[in-house]
């Protein structure tokens, strides 16, 4: 199966007066109808990363290391390839529908404009899709919805909009950053369920950006899991959460209190401290100075460790059962 | 020392990063014209109110840089002499209007209710009321001279402070901080003087440096019209009144230069003001 | 509206009866909360789970008197909670008896004192003694809640999330009131962090005996924090228990959809959208 998305050591730096690192040496792979989540915390660099998919930087940035979307290279790439994917191979959703929509403007003109600007699409094929599309997410009204205007829809709704959206021309990859974290449980749950659904209809990869832990390993079958700029643990969801390797996924899975109670005579583990950013985190190991397990080791950059198939950590002291220490995509 | 100096030193780097370099060169003018202003007395190299009619409605010369008007008055020397009421006179139209205003329009959006409703009705009377006849009415109660015109002025320029300090106080006022306030027991008066004014200050005072540009323009208009600053007494818009007839006889430089300095001045004004307006909601 | 209080009320830190709010919009009323009962024994901690538009940030912000009711009784420590108290005595007892932390701890901070200056309004509110009586109580408070020097000194744009909530913790602590208020006090804040401002709760609700009325949408964080819990879902309360009773054989329709969405082993996304469109479609 090839990858629709293929980063490999990615690191960003901002460029606004004093030089400012983001991102260090990250990679990922998402396979063609692949669901993999990159979880992390304020600051971590998830939101960057899922961005570099599209070719979007943030301000004035010096990017060094490759990212592939469906075979096109975006860092450095023209104008005609940027606009290639991003029209038509690589959708995204985000966190608030209604800053990515135009107030005074119909929903269906919302979904329609794009492919029939940029794709060349007929009004009657782009309007037959939108309201296929509407229906498929399960609005209530989808031809009364085609003339509504945004304010008419709820946060809830509107995010239905958005996927549909992001999905009219049938993208290989669609990025949702934090696309359900603004709603109520309940309707995250049902746009999730929609989400979910219809990707796997359309065959449609999914990369899955978000905070919560639990609903990346409930989606999707692969999780990154994101600290200060670096992927510092990644894997299948079942072996993160039976086997967590790197303390600050540990840290994470124990800062959640159980909807099923705690265990008798234990206690919620907090991790100390606060989530730092790369620029803020120490050299050497980026987690060091909240890790509980901290060696003087940990003053330089640990490597990537492999441990079986698609298990990467990033830790000299990983916990759980010790991976294989052959030491992979490791940089000076 | 060296260690207190130098984050200090940092911060102020910080601070003016990102200020546009119209801005600086907007805040160096108005030092510039302030300065003038304070020191004209020292500095004019002539007489502002004395004329010399062997020298009447000259060129601009090496005696007269900027040239002389119909009474043979250096207009160079009017200039910087009128710098100080020109000035002076937004300076107390801003001061008072900026006071009331906050006075206005911190007890409207506090108090809220009928309150609210009486003085946000003045102040729309007010609005609707044009500047000009307040000058006049003004004029006919103090007579003709700076008072008048200032007075007529804060309090048309009263409206537009008090509307901006009764929206930003409507806005604080629902802000959970003040609403711990209030939870923590502490008196309204106290929350509102000395919490939530301070807060907004800066963003008011920002519109007040604004305000300064078109007061001044306001003023000199006044003064055009013969309401305002009497001659001899120099002033920039007594002077293009004065310089009119002039600029019909081919001497432009009695009724341009103090224009010019004006619009100069306005513009930066207006600049320095939206710096700041920005400044200041980028921080909250 | 408030009856006398009676000794019944007097026993329960909070004691709501028949509670009911409404707004309007524009000619159509809004019932935000629906005849609510429900008490907080002195040292318990209450949990009310709702989704947005459920009442529960409502009946939080009536509880510490933000908000009154328009129907019902609704006592704290006894007494009823006013609005605009009359009088400082009657505002700081008022304060004692109950205080609130915010969702959002930017926003609830002053962003111009530093976080001891925002403990120092706090104390002085309550006492009145020296300036060593207020720094020492002040420190006191600082220690509580895992502040140090560093931190005490800065201003809420120079904390992080986590460290302004402590702030505005040990503010609402600082009169040491009977009930403290949190509304979505966590849900802003990082996973991490958040087990942290978990444990000094219960810590907090441990050492102090402050009774807790804890409002959220996180089933998982209720049931860490409170003893009981009540489910509201458009103004009304559908089920009420104890908290780990009320998750584990959860009997409304509503409280099982809401259990049923959070993301857990065997999370069936699709299963719980028809759920929730077919629970919609049988309120009608």
């Amino acid at each position: 199966m090839s990858d629709v998305l293929e980063i490999s050591d990615l690191s960003v730096t901002l460029d606004q007066g004093a030089a400012r690192p983001i991102l260090d040496g990250v990679s990922l792979t998402v396979a063609a109808g692949d669901f993999v989540a990159l979880v992390g915390e304020s600051g971590s660099g998830k939101s960057v990363t899922s961005r570099a998919a599209l070719g979007l930087w943030p301000g004035q940035a010096t990017v060094s290391g490759s990212v592939r979307s469906c075979g096109v290279e975006m860092v450095g790439a023209s104008a005609s390839d940027l606009d290639r994917v991003r029209r038509g191979q690589v959708g995204m959703v985000f966190q608030d529908p209604r800053a990515g929509i135009n107030p005074v403007r119909r929903i269906g003109d919302f979904l329609t404009e794009g492919p029939q600007l940029a794709l060349g699409w007929s009004a009657e094929r782009a309007n037959a899709r939108a309201l296929e599309l509407l229906e498929a997410v399960s609005l209530p009204d989808p031809k009364r919805h085609l003339r509504q205007y945004p304010h008419e829809l709820s946060g809830g709704m509107l995010q239905r909009v958005m996927i549909a959206s992001a999905l009219m021309t049938q993208p290989a990859l669609l990025l949702c950053d934090e696309a359900t974290t603004a709603l109520d449980v309940t309707t995250q749950a049902e746009i999730v369920g929609i989400l979910t659904t219809l990707c796997v209809d359309l065959g449609t990869a999914v990369l899955f950006v978000t905070h919560d832990l639990d609903l990346a390993a409930a989606t999707c079958d692969r999780i990154a899991v994101m600290y200060a700029g670096q992927v510092v643990e990644s894997g299948r969801a079942e072996d993160l959460f039976e086997d967590p390797h790197h303390p600050y996924t540990v840290g994470l899975l124990d800062s959640r209190p159980p909807l099923g109670g705690l265990a008798p005579d234990t206690d919620l583990q907090a991790i100390p401290g606060t989530p730092l950013s790369l620029a803020e985190s120490p050299a050497g190991c980026r987690f060091a100075t909240r890790c509980q397990a901290r060696t003087p080791q940990c003053e330089t950059r640990p490597g990537l460790l492999a441990d079986g198939v698609q298990r990467l950590v990033r830790c000299w002291h990983p916990s759980g059962s010790t991976p294989a220490s052959t030491p992979s995509g490791a940089r000076s | 020392m060296s260690a207190l100096a130098e984050p200090a030193l940092k911060r102020l780097r910080q601070r003016t990063r990102g200020i546009s370099a119209l801005s600086i060169v907007s805040a160096a003018i108005l030092v510039i014209f302030v300065v003038l202003a304070l020191a004209s007395s020292w500095i004019v190299p002539y007489d502002p109110t004395a004329g010399d009619f062997t020298a009447i409605l000259q060129d601009p010369s090496a005696e007269h840089w900027l040239g002389t008007d119909q009474q043979g008055k250096d207009v160079l020397s009017m200039l910087i002499g009128g710098a100080w009421t020109s000035l002076l006179g937004p300076l107390g139209v801003v001061v008072v209007s900026t006071v009331l205003g906050f006075v206005v329009g911190m007890v409207a959006g506090w108090r809220g209710g009928w309150v609210d409703s009486v003085l946000s009705r003045g102040m729309d009377i007010l609005f609707a009321f044009p500047a000009l006849l307040l000058a006049i009415l003004a004029v006919s109660l103090f007579g003709k001279g700076l008072t008048a015109a200032t007075v007529a002025m804060s309090i048309a320029y009263l409206p537009y402070t008090a509307r901006l300090v009764r929206g930003v106080v409507l806005q604080e006022r629902a802000r959970p901080y003040v609403l711990a306030y209030k939870g923590l027991g502490l008196s309204d008066t106290f929350i509102a003087v000395r919490r939530v004014l301070p807060n907004i200050a800066p963003l008011v005072l920002a519109q007040s440096a604004i305000n300064f540009g078109y007061a001044l323009l306001d003023l000199a208009a006044i003064s055009f019209l013969g309401l305002g600053v009497q001659p001899p007494e120099p002033d920039w818009g007594a002077m293009i009144n004065g310089g009119q007839s002039a600029l019909l006889a081919g001497a432009p430089y009695a009724a341009l230069a103090p224009a010019v300095a004006i619009v100069i001045v306005v513009i930066a004004f207006n600049e320095v003001g939206e710096e700041l307006a920005d400044r200041i909601q980028g921080i909250s | 509206m408030n009856a006398v209080p009676g000794p019944a009320e007097r026993a329960q830190a909070v004691l709501a009866q028949g509670v009911h709010k409404s707004y309007w919009v524009g000619p159509t009323e809004i019932t935000a909360v629906r005849d609510v009962s429900f008490t907080v024994r002195p040292g318990g901690a209450l949990g009310i789970v709702g989704e947005s538009g459920s009442g529960k940030t409502t009946l939080a912000r009536m509880v510490v008197g933000i908000e009154e009711p328009d129907a019902g009784t609704l006592t704290v420590a006894g007494e009823p909670m006013l609005t605009r108290p009359r009088g400082a005595s009657a505002r700081v007892a008022q304060a004692k008896r109950a205080q609130m932390v915010f969702q959002d701890p930017y926003l609830s901070l002053d962003p111009r004192r530093t976080a001891r200056q925002s403990l120092e309004d706090a104390v002085r509110a309550h006492t009145s003694g020296t300036r060593a009586d207020i720094d020492a109580r002040v420190d006191e408070l600082l220690q509580h809640v895992g502040l140090g020097e560093r931190e005490a000194g800065a201003r809420p744009r120079r904390l992080s999330g986590g460290q302004r909530q402590r702030v505005a913790i040990a503010r609402a602590l600082a009169v040491d009131p009977a009930v403290l208020v949190l509304d979505e006090a966590v849900s802003a804040l990082d996973v991490s962090v958040q087990a942290q401002i978990l444990r000094l709760l219960v810590r907090v609700r441990a050492e102090t005996g402050v009774a807790l009325l804890f409002v959220s949408h996180d089933l998982g964080v209720v049931r860490y924090v409170c003893d009981d819990a009540l489910v509201m879902f458009r103004g009304e309360i559908v089920e009420r228990g104890p908290v780990g009773h009320l998750l584990d054989h959860p009997e409304h329709p509503y409280t099982r959809l809401l259990r049923a969405s959070i993301p857990q082993e065997g999370w069936d996304p699709e299963a719980i959208g028809q759920a929730r469109r077919d629970f919609l479609a049988g309120l009608g």
